[in-house]
């Protein structure tokens, strides 16, 4: 039954995986570049790059006459009025008159009023939070249009500014330098900036393995643990140990009242507690405090039932609420309350005193040689003779 | 062993001689300090913990970057951290409190329990890029993660790029544990209560361990034969005076099946417990601005410190197939959605020794949550209802956050409703929470948030909750 359920879910991801395959497009869907990379622009012109580019002799330079010197994404590259002049005969003491190539302001400036001919909407295009250099590129031959493709556009805007996808054509490794902060901003502790005016850089969804959904934050463990290396370059450590060795609790995980919520959630979830917190010392600590614990002082102890009655939880047979079958089916919650010496009590041999009752699995006598091996110690706590053990266990 | 060390020195100086043309450090340092207030009661209402604590932590980080691109990075990252405790134990009355630090009040005395814990959870000098970009460096106490979990160590870590495509990883030193000056043994394995029992008599919570040095080694092997592919082998040993505390080999995968498409697996083997303890198999589908969902297949099996009891228990494995979902809804909301499906193994061992085998178990649940985003407000409700595993829960959470001043004056609020019932202890209850809270900007260097959260239940009435945070950031 278990190996048919488990072959249908096998049967179920591979379908899904060959029908999300074909559903995909060939290359990638073009879509808006990350506001936290090029913040939101302001560009109140009409403008053709395609018909400048028709023309004859025209290049990128002749227009963004600093562009292949810049150093720094603050440069201001747009041109200005008078790298129009040449072509445009533009007049402020005539602007309404008719002339080829237009020479009227409102032949670029949208919105323009002719009752303020003095006054335009400025144009906006805030620095894009990257480090580069247009000198390094231009210095190494890479043409403009490889990076920005306006060949067959209008007004150029932030849809045309260069994507990662295709930055890392070149910045590759054993290409152009490949490091993350190659390009990205960094903080004063040499992890990328992440925060932005216009939101958060995350990771792009072409990144595999990496998209940072809404539940993220709860999620992010496998994506962690499959290459930690590419988390560091964003997060640093006090990011993980604010909530994974934390001392404030974390609302997001905890709702409110948790304290006194957690139980069935620590029954039903307690692997994913262990991602925070250690049973035997975090939970154990708390428990014994209150006098839940069994190791709880005597002054502390509460004398109330925690558990179902002893009839249920300690007599056969075994149901689903004997103290067994919850062992079993959660061990860590017991490891909660108790220590070794509790179940040492019962579950030691007749000859250490004990009851005798194993807590061994099936077929453990088959296999507890390399538990033995790595350590005898918790054998002997319930167990006399070490030979004897090591020649029954194999 | 002298040629050994002599090349390890060499490589360090060559990392020096190649950091000198490199610019100077640029640092930051971030302090914060958590002052909490609340109270904890037990179930039957005695004793009452008054819990008044304080957690100030301390972080520097600094970095040295090169000139050339191609350089080697130095890099420092330490954080100290003290937690200091003013609560109390007392009776419901309030009469009398329990000595929970005396020693020689052996019926009050809480043996766990530490007044002020001081930690430094990590503090290491990394250098990246040495010799042309082929070795990484890390020295000092440190994190590793990976599928076979977190582990913190004191000690040095290799990491050998073999071109572009393949990394080896070697770190070796001691394990961070508890009851060593500046540890927290937070990251150990499970299974065994420990302190220093230096001073304690004998007789003393004889189930509390001394504290007790581990050694560890590890190796990581991580490849990339392709962009769509991403494969990490590892191995972990850790050895005490007992013997092998644990031993495990892992492995991940992941594999890009399209443009959005990734389809993930993960195993972690114990080798002294002969066992699988997790197994996975997913596939995760995230195209932008469109719904993006995943499935997961996992099994696991709890495995505690070899050295410990537990280790030997017979606990049976719980396999979970689990589903996520989230869907914009244009461009300020967004519909979230989880769903588990949990079953207990339960009948899966053949019993040998005349206990009947018992049938499986079944659990499961869901979860759904809209959440809102404008510029100056979030707001989320989320509801989930869960069932099986002894006992049952279900709720709903709302939260709200409001820029009063954008950027700098934070108002937050939140209310939450849930039932839950305990079927081991066949009790019911309903638990009613609000809260209010604020955070403040001060500056580019300080920030100051606080909340209060009223819970009432009938387990412990009506209780307050207060936290106070501050947060320094500075550069230097």
């Amino acid at each position: 039954m278990a190996r048919r359920l488990a072959l249908l879910l096998l049967g179920a991801v591979l379908g899904a995986v060959f029908s999300v395959r074909a559903q995909v497009p060939a290359g990638v869907a073009p879509r808006p570049p990350s506001r936290a990379i090029y913040p939101t622009q302001t560009i109140p012109l009409r403008f053709d790059h395609s018909r400048h580019l028709r023309l004859g002799g025209m290049t990128c330079q002749r227009c963004h006459t600093n562009a292949h010197t810049s150093d720094n994404v603050g440069d201001r590259l747009t041109p200005t009025e008078g790298t129009c002049l040449p072509c445009h005969a533009i007049d402020r003491g005539e602007p309404l008159r008719q002339r080829a190539p237009t020479a009227r302001c409102d032949g670029c400036h949208e919105g323009w009023d002719p009752s303020r001919p003095l006054r335009v909407e400025r144009v906006q295009v805030p620095a894009a939070n990257l480090r580069f250099s247009h000198r390094a590129h231009a210095s190494r031959g890479v043409p403009c249009e490889r990076c920005h493709a306006v060949r067959g556009v209008g007004l150029a805007t932030r849809l045309e500014l260069p994507r990662m996808e295709s930055c890392l054509g070149c910045h590759r490794p054993g290409g152009a330098p490949d490091a993350c902060a190659t390009c990205h901003l960094q903080r004063a502790d040499g992890t990328l900036e992440t925060r932005f005016a216009e939101g958060w850089l995350n990771p792009p969804a072409w990144m595999p393995g990496l998209h940072h959904d809404a539940d993220f934050w709860v999620d992010h463990r496998a994506s962690a643990a499959r290459d930690a290396s590419r988390c560091a370059v964003c997060h640093r450590e006090d990011e993980c140990t604010d909530c994974h060795d934390g001392r404030v609790r974390d609302r997001r995980t905890h709702p409110n009242d948790y304290v006194t919520l957690h139980v069935p959630d620590a029954r039903l979830q307690g692997d994913r507690c262990g991602s925070c917190h250690r049973v035997a010392s975090f939970c154990q600590q708390c428990h014994q405090r209150l006098g839940v614990s069994e190791g709880a002082s005597t002054s502390a102890r509460i004398f109330g039932r925690v558990h179902p009655p002893a009839r249920e939880w300690v007599d056969p047979p075994v149901t689903a609420r004997h103290h067994g079958a919850e062992a079993r089916r959660s061990l860590t919650t017991c490891v909660s309350c108790h220590a070794e010496g509790d179940c040492v009590r019962c579950h030691a041999t007749l000859e250490r005193a004990g009851g005798g009752f194993s807590p061994h699995p099936p077929g453990f006598a088959a296999r507890c040689g390399a538990l033995l091996r790595a350590s005898a110690r918790p054998c002997l706590a319930c167990h006399e003779d070490a030979e004897a053990l090591a020649r029954r266990c194999r | 062993m002298t040629r050994r060390r002599g090349a390890f020195f060499a490589a360090l100086g060559a990392g020096a001689l190649q950091a000198s043309t490199a610019r100077a450090f640029e640092g930051q340092v971030r302090a914060e300090t958590a002052a909490q207030a609340w109270q904890v009661r037990g179930p039957s209402g005695a004793p009452v913990l008054s819990l008044r604590r304080l957690t100030q932590t301390l972080s520097l980080g600094a970095w040295q970057r090169p000139e050339d691109p191609r350089g080697a990075v130095w890099t420092v990252r330490a954080r100290l951290r003290i937690d200091s405790d003013f609560g109390g134990a007392c009776d419901a009355s309030g009469e009398r409190c329990l000595g929970e630090l005396e020693r020689s009040r052996t019926a009050d005395f809480a043996p766990l329990f530490a007044r002020r814990a001081v930690d430094l959870p990590f503090a290491y000098i990394d250098a990246q890029g040495l010799l042309r970009r082929a070795v990484d460096l890390r020295v000092g106490r440190q994190f590793v993660v990976d599928p076979l979990g977190f582990f913190v160590f004191d000690g040095a870590r290799v990491q050998l790029h073999l071109g572009a495509r393949a990394r080896v990883e070697l770190y070796g030193g001691l394990e961070t544990r508890t009851g060593f000056p500046l540890s927290s043994g937070r990251f150990e394995r499970d299974g065994l209560q420990r302190a220093d029992r230096a001073g304690w008599d004998p007789t003393l919570a004889p189930n509390v361990q001394d504290r007790a040095q581990a050694g560890a080694a590890g190796l990581a092997v991580t490849l990339t034969p392709t962009r769509a592919l991403h494969a990490r082998a590892t191995w972990r040993r850790v050895w005490t005076r007992d013997g092998t505390a644990e031993e495990k080999l892992g492995g991940s995968v992941e594999l890009q099946t399209g443009a959005y498409s990734l389809v993930t697996a993960e195993a972690v083997y114990s080798v002294p417990h002969n066992t699988v303890g997790n197994l996975s198999v997913g596939l995760e589908y995230a195209p932008p601005e469109r719904a993006s969902w995943g499935v997961e297949l996992s099994r696991f099996r709890p495995t505690f410190d070899a050295t410990s009891l537990w280790a030997s228990f017979w606990t049976d494995p719980t396999d979970d197939l689990r589903g996520r979902l989230e869907l914009p809804l244009g461009a300020r909301w967004t519909l979230v959605a989880s769903a588990l499906a949990r079953r207990y193994a339960l009948g899966e061992t053949a019993p040998d020794r005349g206990v009947p085998a018992d049938r499986d178990a079944f659990a499961g649940g869901g979860g759904l949550g809209l959440l809102h985003r404008r510029s100056r407000a979030e707001g989320s409700l989320r509801a989930r209802a869960e069932t099986g595993g002894a006992g049952s829960r279900g709720g709903l959470d709302l939260t709200a956050s409001w820029w009063a001043r954008p950027g700098r004056i934070r108002l937050d609020g939140g209310a939450s409703l849930w039932a839950v019932e305990d079927a081991l202890r066949d009790t019911r209850m309903v638990s009613v929470a609000v809260l209010v809270g604020a955070m403040v900007r001060l500056g580019r260097v300080a920030e100051v948030s606080f909340n209060l959260e009223e819970d009432t239940n009938p387990v412990v009435g009506a209780r307050l909750r207060a936290t106070g945070i501050l947060r320094l950031l500075g550069p230097f």
